[in-house]
């Protein structure tokens, strides 16, 4: 039973009701096929967002006619564009779906434990673990969406002012931030490697872990950014 | 009014977007989005302060386009002159630009009422609700018509044509 294309774009959307997401969730975990289809479509999504780019209110040729004289209007700072709020838990699922495809699971260690692990790892080690620092330059450097040893998922602004990405490698799924005077990024939760998905023990279905989740809210703040916010900070050096 | 005005701003990039996504021309979309915010502030009154404006502006712009405008669509046109991406390099920009055309090209083969839930739910985020108002469609028809536009845009994106029918 293969999963329709309408289910599987209401899944990426978020627009299943919890049975039917259960359902397609664990289809997903034994079936390849369907997982490479979602990633197709959300591949494909992905596309469209990059060349489909937001600008800027205040550069709009539009909005000096708009605002016409009333000083007040032209005094108050113009607020960041961003996504609408769903948007964010959106592109989170979706991590996690793709995150599952990996054969990813869901443990996530506080920043209080990351200290700790500092020894190496068979295989899928943690960044922390890494003498690979790839994961730092494609925090520094890749825009989300792109494949890579380390994918990054998203963008977003806390609302301490530091700037977070939600990124994927080998080694598990993770969120790291830093602020304009860090030198680096700082991962600030991680969810370790579980065994293979389509494995008969051991899998998590997407979100069963909403540890991610929960640190993105923790730190607050804005939605996704625009793929053009994101490439100005890239450009800046996240400055 | 200032506050509706200054709103109204802060909705002209994703207004844009909407229009381009709807248009597939950066002329037309101009047109659209210009004619949207003449009529937005012409009938500012109608709009409810706490309800979202965001929804009432895509439906002033869909029904515009609709009714009106879509009759005079100037076609022949290269694609989006204006818009470059700046990379690192040369080669870069040029690999970035052929894949936003790409893209913005699959999305223009579509039929119009697919581009319009695509630029909607996909690049807005909008939920299949919001879309349906403003389109003023079931919800059942924003699901299957965003479901065709996916499969097309991965067809001509990935290369690949794995359809997975109705199991």
């Amino acid at each position: 039973m293969n999963p329709t294309d309408e289910t599987l774009s209401a899944y990426l959307d978020d627009e299943l009701d919890a049975d039917a997401r259960a359902a397609l969730e664990s289809l997903l975990a034994r079936d390849a096929a369907a997982r490479e289809r979602l990633q197709a479509l959300s591949d494909s999504d992905a596309r469209l967002r990059a060349a489909m780019p937001l600008g800027s209110a205040e550069a709009d040729p539009l909005a000096a006619l708009i605002l016409g004289g009333t000083a007040s209007a032209r005094r108050a700072p113009a607020p960041v564009m961003t996504m609408p709020r769903p948007a964010l838990r959106r592109r989170r699922r979706l991590a996690s779906v793709m995150a599952m495809a990996a054969g990813l699971g869901a443990i996530v260690l506080g920043q209080a434990l990351l200290t700790r692990h500092d020894s190496g790892d068979a295989g899928a080690a943690a960044p922390w673990q890494q003498a690979d620092t790839g994961w730092q330059a494609a925090l520094d450097r890749q825009p989300s969406g792109v494949a890579g040893a380390t994918r990054i998922e998203l963008s977003f602004a806390a609302a301490d002012g530091r700037h977070c990405r939600l990124f994927a490698q080998a080694g598990g799924e993770g969120l790291a931030c830093r602020a304009a005077t860090d030198t680096g990024w700082q991962v600030v939760a991680w969810d370790a490697t579980a065994p293979q998905a389509g494995a008969s023990d051991g899998y998590q279905p997407a979100g069963a872990s909403a540890a991610l989740d929960s640190a993105m809210n923790r730190l607050g703040g804005g939605d996704a950014l625009a793929p053009e916010q994101e490439r100005q900070l890239i450009e800046r050096q996240w400055r | 009014m200032p506050d509706f005005r200054r709103e109204l701003v802060e909705l002209l990039p994703r207004l844009r977007r909407f229009a381009l996504a709807l248009c597939g021309s950066p002329a037309d979309a101009d047109d659209l989005v210009q004619a949207s915010v003449e009529r937005a502030l012409l009938y500012a009154a109608q709009w409810q302060p706490g309800t979202r404006m965001d929804s009432w502006l895509y439906k002033i712009a869909q029904n515009l386009w609709r009714d009106e405008l879509r009759a005079h669509r100037r076609r022949a046109e290269p694609l989006d002159e204006a818009e470059q991406v700046v990379g690192e390099d040369g080669r870069d920009v040029t690999l970035q630009q052929l894949q936003i055309d790409e893209a913005r090209r699959a999305m223009r083969a579509l039929p119009d009422e697919q581009r319009a839930v695509l630029a909607l739910v996909v690049l807005d985020g909008l939920s299949y609700q919001q879309a349906a108002d403003v389109i003023g469609v079931p919800i059942g028809t924003v699901m299957s018509r965003l479901a065709r536009a996916r499969s097309r845009m991965a067809e001509a994106l990935g290369g690949r044509a794995v359809g997975v029918g109705a199991g």
